[in-house]
């Protein structure tokens, strides 16, 4: 009884920190034993390249069955929404380990804190990143924030990532993306596989030039790069800035 | 007698004050590429001059237009993006409500029209269920409620919210077909549109994708409805869903035809039909129209 009142009070004061607004840590450095926990460490990463934030999450709610089940968590402070499968991780600590009809289960890798959400309910949570994963961050209306220097080290480690094939779309020849590597420069970038790259600064992308653009932000020859895609037969006008 | 002289003097200050607040005097609009007006000449990109919420063409027609007809000092700030979805990304329905509480002069007057991107940003679903991939129906309430609650949360009292039935893709799916079978189908598979539907070749499973649809637009109602008791006597939530039994009652139930969509992507309403149609029924369910008179501008 009183290990199950315990744990009531450990599993709940986040809840209680969450409805008052506050962060549960206002920490940013990581140390070398959470980097040691990490549920998906970056190969060779030292402590230095990671950061935690606090972040409160939203559930909105789960779908489908067995393996293709999946959750939908918003970020609060800006309703960052994204689709979450069982084994993949928010950052690089907090796992998915469980979805059902109306709650999922986290588990953080760095603490082994099991915790239960509902739909409909928030969870304040300390998120781990490492630099690649802010490397290139969209703040909304198709507008991306590149760290130059992280996005040179992702493709170096990872490579561009990315090809394209030349379509006939519309009277226009766009470049249709035909793979995208995981974790690679592309990936960080936001393409798609099926993308249709139709112009970067207004020059034709072809599969001969799309490396050479995509790497321009990394090598900091550009501040700015405005990449036209079709996704979805719409097009959008993505403007990469540079900081 | 005392009582009344004081009641009286204090209406004559107060009852101005509430008209001025509830007269429409700024309209915004959350929305997707139908918002932008994306295609609606027949050429690719976004006109927003085409939209049928925020259009300055007089063809469309749009709600703003209606609005300005009735107060010539209204203004309008859209933040409708391209490829937005009602739950997820970026520019979801929360995230643009969120824009439009950061407004330094807001609205009173705010519609939204989201949801075709959720459906058609998802794969293909299993074998057994076409609708697997699809966000869950207490997903797709969690999004509306959140942006429901931070509109009523900040906009000034007297405001309305008017909250669009989604369109059924399945519908948008005939209507291409029906314009022109090989040309739509062979641009929907280079650029990848709506291949949930499009690249559906079984019409039951289309259907199924239809009914979530429905579904959904059956929670975005008690979502509505719940936003308008919860805000009651500050903002008022106002929908044209009224159910799936009456076709072309509403956005969500009207069965588009093959002039009503672009000739460019064949998936987005047409200015001089679609997005005009659907100016017309926004305008009708809110507060200077008639719902009954919706089925007259969806004909």
């Amino acid at each position: 009884m009183r290990t199950q009142l315990l744990s009531f009070v450990v599993l709940a004061l986040p809840w209680v920190t969450s409805c008052t607004g506050a962060d549960i840590s206002s920490e940013t450095t990581v140390g070398e034993r959470e980097v040691a926990a990490l549920a998906v460490p970056e190969p060779n990463a030292k402590a230095s390249e990671y950061a935690a934030r606090p972040v409160t999450l939203r559930l909105f709610g789960t779908q489908g069955v067995g393996s293709a089940a999946f959750a939908t968590l918003a970020d609060t402070s800006n309703w960052d929404t994204s689709n979450v499968r069982v084994g993949e991780t928010i950052g690089r600590s907090l796992k998915l380990v469980a979805v059902s009809e109306s709650s999922i289960e986290l588990v953080d890798s760095t603490s082994s804190l099991r915790r239960t959400v509902r739909a409909g309910e928030d969870i304040a949570v300390r998120v781990i990143e490492h630099d690649f994963d802010r490397a290139a961050i969209e703040s909304g209306e198709h507008l991306f924030h590149v760290q130059a220097r992280s996005l040179a080290r992702v493709e170096s480690r990872y490579g561009v990532g990315a090809g394209c094939e030349p379509v006939s779309f519309a009277g226009t020849t766009p470049c249709k993306v035909s793979f995208v590597t995981k974790h690679s420069l592309a990936a960080r970038l936001g393409l798609q596989a099926g993308d249709l790259l139709v112009a970067a600064d207004g020059e034709a992308v072809t599969p001969e030039n799309l490396t050479a653009i995509l790497r321009r932000l990394g090598e900091s020859k550009s501040q700015s790069l405005q990449l036209t895609v079709a996704r979805g037969g719409v097009f959008l006008e993505r403007m990469y800035v540079a900081e | 007698m005392r009582l009344s002289v004081c009641l009286g003097v204090l209406s004559a200050f107060l009852l101005p004050t509430l008209a001025s607040a509830a007269d429409p005097s700024k309209l915004s609009g959350i929305g997707d590429s139908i918002s932008q007006g994306w295609g609606a000449n027949n050429l690719p990109g976004e006109h927003p001059e085409y939209g049928f919420g925020q259009g300055s063409d007089a063809t469309v027609n749009s709600l703003f237009l209606r609005y300005k007809a009735k107060n010539s000092a209204m203004t309008k700030e859209f933040v409708s993006v391209s490829g937005a979805e009602m739950v997820g990304g970026k520019n979801s329905a929360p995230a643009q409500a969120s824009r439009i509480c950061a407004m330094s002069v807001k609205p009173n007057r705010v519609v939204l029209e989201l949801g075709g991107n959720d459906v058609c940003s998802r794969d293909k679903g299993s074998a057994a269920d076409a609708t697997s991939t699809l966000y869950s129906v207490t997903t797709y309430r969690n999004a509306l409620k959140t942006a429901l609650d931070t509109l009523g949360g900040c906009l000034p009292a007297g405001s309305q919210v008017q909250v669009l039935s989604m369109p059924r893709v399945d519908y948008l799916y005939n209507a291409g077909n029906a314009k022109n079978v090989l040309t739509c189908n062979l641009v929907w598979s280079v650029a990848g549109v709506c291949r949930i539907v499009t690249g559906e070749s079984n019409a039951s499973r289309r259907a199924n994708i239809g009914a979530r649809v429905d579904q959904y637009n059956d929670g975005l109602r008690t979502e509505v409805e719940s936003a308008a008791t919860r805000y009651s006597g500050k903002v008022s939530f106002i929908t044209d869903w009224q159910g799936n039994t009456v076709s072309n009652s509403s956005v969500g139930t009207y069965r588009f035809g093959k002039d009503d969509i672009d000739g460019f992507d064949c998936f987005h309403p047409a200015k001089d039909t679609g997005q005009r149609k659907l100016a017309c029924a926004a305008w009708e369910a809110a507060e200077y129209g008639s719902l009954s008179n919706v089925p007259s501008c969806l004909k």
